[in-house]
């Protein structure tokens, strides 16, 4: 494993004589990884995101991608070309006037030629499953099918890189589920590395590797298993627990002896059935 | 309400109009709105009635868009047509009122000044009616291009048109959102003198502009974000292509003006 993005020491603020947004934060991610970053309003998780594709500049400290730092005014568009973001509110990344029109953008800015460019929105568009909606406008599409449009425009542009900020907290269930998947199998098939940035914790514990922050300080990293042992300390920085890990704490209040962890529905059905069967 | 508004009066079709190149169509309406005022009698009129029927005709675009495009001006037109036929006094006396004076040539100007009216809205409207909002941006920023050299900015202009044209339908829903929004409080938009309707639409404009500007923001990050840096060194998706119809069309037109210029009096 190999880091594509270190950060070091990386402090900044939106304005001088205001608060630290990011306060000496340091982290790496490694290829392959679906690292992710947690965190409530406020603890300074998308402008850490802002960062890692040059959107922003550190204050004090680097940030390097695959070599490149974003300090340096030519790197930031290979940077760019490397770290995709996907953005909160589908709506607002919309380009174009349709499907085919949006995924193109990406190809546009950066001077593919036209010939290529529709080989690789037509395989993009077809690895997110849109290929049905190639020619539709955007204001007929839910909200989930807009989020994997946006993918589609980052695939296309062949990043290693794709950062979900907070992509899936504008969307109902069965779309979270649409744009969830899709970003797995990317990951699974392709070798994409994936950075999430949310507050919904239930999407972390299926995450590779997790880092909480809290007031522009990371304050804790590893495993989800690990971390979501400490469930306290995650309530504490005003992140709901998922469900099935309330449960499972709720029981054990009450005497149930449930040892391991149950970070999804399945451990937790699991470890309930099975209760009996131990004893 | 997202019919009524003009998201293009676009009229979907597969005719020779429909597939010409936008920017033949462009230049040509433009050529078109030019050689009008050329015709100055019977004939040549008849020449620019006969074109513009007859492309009317070719574009199988139904007569009742025609007329929807025709009657805010309808007004006007006859307002005009009117006002020749009394004021203007040449010719032969047609016949006497008393008070008013009718004579030939108010009647001929009359006839030909709304002619000229009519034509320029029916081809005018042709185009847009034929032509995609977006195909026509996209032709006027190839047919522009050379002026980018005198600093004329183009490439944005024509940015700008089809991120509007892109968020019309979804500024549409907000404002119908924020609408039901207020009317759950009390808020009435449809009655009520017009001081007290036009004092309800602040409550609809303000959080209207508000989340505009958000989106605006949130659209620069995102464009930022996948390397939009301006129109130098952009390749484009969408392919004009300029084929033999429509080097025919522009022939045909200049062979009208022509005509135009040998037969008016």
């Amino acid at each position: 494993m190999s880091d594509l993005i270190s950060v070091q020491n990386v402090s900044f603020r939106y304005q001088e004589e205001q608060p630290y947004v990011l306060n000496d934060v340091s982290l790496t991610v490694e290829k392959g990884e679906w690292l992710a970053i947690v965190g409530h309003n406020g603890s300074g998780k998308s402008t850490l995101a802002r960062h890692l594709n040059g959107l922003l500049q550190p204050e004090k400290g680097d940030i390097l991608v695959e070599g490149y730092n974003s300090r340096d005014e030519k790197s930031i568009w290979e940077i760019r070309r490397r770290v995709g973001i996907v953005f909160q509110n589908p709506d607002n990344q919309f380009v174009g006037t349709s499907v085919r029109d949006d995924v193109a953008f990406g190809l546009e800015n950066n001077g593919v030629p036209r010939v290529e460019m529709i080989e690789r929105i037509t395989e993009s568009i077809k690895r997110v499953k849109m290929d049905e909606y190639v020619d539709q406008e955007p204001h007929r599409l839910s909200g989930g099918q807009k989020q994997r449009v946006a993918i589609a425009g980052i695939v296309a542009l062949r990043p290693s890189i794709v950062i979900l900020d907070e992509a899936t907290s504008m969307l109902d269930p069965a779309g979270r589920k649409e744009v969830l998947e899709t970003m797995r199998e990317l990951k699974e098939e392709e070798g994409m590395t994936v950075i999430s940035i949310t507050h919904d914790l239930e999407e972390a514990a299926k995450a590779d590797r997790m880092i909480v922050m809290n007031k522009g300080e990371i304050i804790d990293e590893g495993l989800p298993a690990t971390i979501f042992q400490k469930g306290e300390m995650l309530e504490e920085i005003g992140l709901d627990l998922p469900f099935p890990l309330q449960m499972h704490r709720a029981l054990k209040e009450r005497g149930y002896p449930l040892d391991s962890l149950t970070l999804s529905q399945e451990d937790l059905v699991d470890a309930i059935w099975t209760l009996q069967s131990k004893n | 309400m997202m019919q009524n508004i003009i998201i293009g009066q676009y009229v979907p079709g597969k005719s020779y109009v429909h597939n010409l190149d936008p920017r033949a169509k462009l230049l040509t309406t433009f050529l078109f709105v030019i050689i009008v005022f050329l015709a100055n009698n019977w004939i040549t009129y008849a020449l620019l009635g006969a074109f513009t029927i007859s492309a009317i005709v070719v574009s199988r675009i139904p007569i009742r868009f025609i007329y929807n495009g025709l009657k805010p001006i309808l007004l006007i037109i006859i307002l005009t047509f009117f006002l020749h036929v009394f004021l203007t006094k040449e010719g032969p006396l047609l016949f006497d009122l008393g008070f008013i004076e009718v004579y030939q040539g108010g009647v001929e100007q009359g006839v030909f000044i709304s002619m000229r009216l009519l034509f320029l809205i029916m081809i005018t409207s042709l185009l847009t009616l034929t032509t995609t909002p977006i195909d026509i941006t996209v032709g006027l920023e190839t047919l522009l291009g050379p002026f980018k050299r005198f600093g004329l900015p183009v490439h944005e202009f024509a940015l700008m048109m089809s991120i509007a044209l892109r968020f019309i339908p979804t500024l549409l829903e907000e404002t119908e959102k924020i609408m039901k929004a207020q009317a759950a409080r009390g808020a009435q938009f449809s009655s009520g003198p017009i001081k007290e309707r036009l004092k309800s639409i602040v409550p609809l404009l303000v959080p209207l502009f508000v989340s505009a500007f958000k989106r605006a923001e949130d659209l620069a990050m995102a464009m930022e974000a996948r390397g939009y840096r301006g129109g130098e060194g952009r390749t484009s998706i969408r392919l004009l292509k300029w084929e033999a119809k429509d080097s025919l069309l522009f022939v045909f037109l200049l062979v009208l003006s022509i005509a135009l210029i040998l037969l008016r009096s």
